[in-house]
C-alpha cells in the first residue's frame, strides 16, 4: 500500500504491534484502526521497497495484484482466495456480506465478509490463529484482508475499508 | 425451689444403637463437611488474574485469527502477563474462569476447573487479538488455543 508517498505493508489492526517480514524486524507507522467496522494497520522498514505484490505460498510465492474491488463489487457467492501464514492457500465462497469484524473495540457494524470453503458441508479450515491480515484475492485482484475465523470460516475486512481506515492506497502497479 | 439430680434410667439397647448411627451420621457429614471445604481453601489461595466476561452461550463466536509469543511473567496488577520478545510486557484477558495459584516460587495458570494450563516462565503461543482491557492499554484478548512453544 501506499500513504502520501510512503510505502508499507498491511495487516490486521488488533495483530500485535511487533511484527517483522522475512526475519527483518517492521517499524509500526502507529495506524491501527480498529472500529466497528475497520481492522487494519501497516508496517514498514526503512530503505525497503515494497511493489503491489502479496504472499501466497508455493511457487513461485508470490501474485502481483493489478486490480481491486470494493466490498459492494463483491457478492454473495462469489468464489474467492485466500492466503494466511497458518492455514495457507485456500478458497470458498462468500456467504454473508453482514459479518461483524475482529477489530475488539464497540459491538461490530458487521460490514466484514464471511467465506465458506463449502456452503453445503463442513469444508475445510479457511483460518486459524496466525493468518490474521492474509490477503484475499480473485486472480490478481485484491479484496481484502483476514481478520476472523468463525469455525471454519473466514472473515476479512475489505480492501476499500482497510484503504479508507489507513487513508491509504492498495497498490495495483509497481 | 431446688434442682433434684434426677435417678437416671437405663436406655432400652435398640434406642442406644440408634443414637450411635445418629452419631456416627453426624460425624460422617462432619468428616465430609471438611473435605468439601478444601476446594473453598484452595480458591482463597488462588490469584486473581485478568479475565474476560463471559461469553454469549450458544453459536460459536468469531476469533481474531491472530497469535502471540511471549513468556508467561508474573505481574502485580494482571496476575500473569505475556513478556514479548521485544520486552513489552502486555496483559493478557484470559478466558473467563481463569485463575492462578501459587506452586512453590511461581504461579501456575489454571482453567475454570483448576486444570494447570501454563506455568510462569513458560514460553507460550496464545490465539486472538488485541483488544482495550480493563486497564485501558491494549491488552490480549485470548480467543482459542494457548499452547507451548518448544522446550517449555
Amino acid at each position: 500500500m501506499k500513504s502520501g508517498g510512503a510505502r508499507a505493508i498491511t495487516t490486521a489492526g488488533h495483530c500485535g504491534n511487533s511484527q517483522s517480514y522475512a526475519g527483518n524486524p517492521l517499524a509500526y507507522n502507529n495506524d491501527e484502526v480498529r472500529t466497528t467496522s475497520d481492522d487494519e494497520q501497516s508496517h514498514s522498514k526503512s530503505g525497503a521497497i515494497y511493489r503491489n505484490r502479496i504472499y501466497v505460498g508455493g511457487i513461485p510465492g508470490y501474485r502481483d495484484i493489478t486490480s481491486k474491488k470494493t466490498r459492494s463489487q463483491q457478492n454473495i457467492g462469489d468464489f474467492v482466495c485466500k492466503y494466511g501464514k497458518a492455514t495457507g492457500w485456500g478458497c470458498g465462497w462468500i456467504v454473508s456480506k453482514t459479518a461483524p469484524p475482529c477489530g475488539g473495540v464497540g459491538a461490530p457494524a458487521n460490514t466484514a465478509i464471511r467465506v465458506d470453503s463449502d456452503p453445503n458441508g463442513a469444508g475445510y479450515d479457511l483460518s486459524a490463529p496466525g493468518d490474521s491480515g492474509g490477503p484475499f484475492v480473485v486472480g490478481n485482484t485484491a479484496l481484502g484482508g483476514m481478520s476472523c475465523q468463525l469455525d471454519f470460516d473466514a472473515i476479512y475486512v475489505a480492501v476499500d475499508y482497510i484503504e479508507s481506515g489507513l487513508g491509504a492506497t492498495i497498490l495495483t502497479s509497481p | 425451689m431446688s434442682v433434684v439430680d434426677a435417678p437416671r434410667r437405663a436406655l432400652p439397647e435398640s434406642l442406644i444403637r440408634r443414637r450411635l448411627l445418629v452419631t456416627c451420621f453426624l460425624g460422617l457429614c462432619l468428616i465430609a463437611s471438611c473435605v468439601t471445604k478444601i476446594p473453598a481453601e484452595s480458591s482463597s489461595s488462588s490469584v486473581r488474574v485478568s479475565t474476560q466476561a463471559p461469553g454469549p452461550t450458544g453459536s460459536a463466536q468469531p476469533c481474531p485469527a491472530a497469535l502471540i509469543e511471549g513468556q508467561l511473567v508474573a505481574h502485580d496488577q494482571w496476575g500473569l502477563a505475556l513478556l514479548e520478545p521485544d520486552g513489552t510486557v502486555r496483559a493478557v484477558l484470559w478466558p473467563n474462569g481463569y485463575a492462578a495459584r501459587p506452586e512453590g516460587n511461581a504461579l501456575v495458570l489454571i482453567d475454570e476447573s483448576g486444570v494447570e494450563i501454563a506455568r510462569e516462565g513458560a514460553r507460550l503461543s496464545i490465539a486472538g487479538g488485541e483488544a482495550t482491557g480493563d486497564s485501558g492499554d491494549a491488552a490480549w484478548r485470548v480467543c482459542g488455543g494457548i499452547e507451548p512453544l518448544d522446550g517449555s
